[in-house]
């Protein structure tokens, strides 16, 4: 089979550019630990309320783990428990949400925290906050009419 | 056993146009994953 030196050249950069991508993916989820943000933990939808640590949703500071502080919030149609929180510059945070009712997005515009609620499932989002600022959190799954004033406040402070 | 040369095709604009369109997709890769590193 005959094939065009040109031919030749952008195979060889089309299929070097799929391998540096999936290296550096592979890399960024084995070496890193990137995953979804879903973690493997069922939760009775209809009993959120009681149920530990949704029970108390709020920011909690917390010893002796990888990360300093729990943010806990609960999601339902058409606004988050709490509406909004603070937490300090520089600090790590393990945001852990659930939602009571439908299928919720849980966004903080601007930074890589992005994730679904799911009825019965508990997501989960670990991130060290190095940006002082305020962040939109918001619904981006559509919930139903009240789904566009579905919001809350991630507020980093020094 | 003399095989016929055939003229090679002349694909220099294909080549750039290949080329420009890598380049594309690899600078805007670049810069999805820079913003996703830059973020927390």
């Amino acid at each position: 089979m005959h094939i065009h030196k040109y031919e030749k050249w952008w195979l060889t950069l089309g299929v070097s550019s799929l391998v540096v991508f999936l290296i550096i993916v592979g890399i960024s989820a084995f070496h890193y630990g990137s995953h979804p943000p879903s973690a493997k933990v069922y939760i009775d939808p209809e009993r959120v309320d009681e149920i530990a640590p949704f029970n108390n949703p709020g920011v909690h500071k917390v010893e002796g783990k990888d990360w300093d502080y729990e943010v806990v919030f609960v999601a339902s149609a058409f606004y988050y428990n709490p509406p909004e929180i603070e937490v300090p510059l520089g600090s790590t945070v393990k945001f852990i949400a659930t939602t009571k009712d439908v299928v919720h997005g849980f966004q903080a515009a601007g930074t890589n925290i992005n994730m679904m609620l799911e009825p019965g499932y508990v997501s989960e989002y670990v991130t060290t906050v190095d940006k002082a600022g305020e962040f939109l959190i918001l619904c981006n799954e559509y919930c139903g009419v009240g789904h566009s004033t579905m919001t809350s406040m991630l507020k980093v402070v020094e | 056993m003399s095989k016929k040369q055939e003229k090679e095709p002349e694909l220099k604009g294909t080549l750039y146009s290949v080329f420009f369109v890598g380049a594309f997709i690899l600078v805007t890769w670049f810069m999805a994953f820079y913003l996703f590193i830059d973020r927390f």
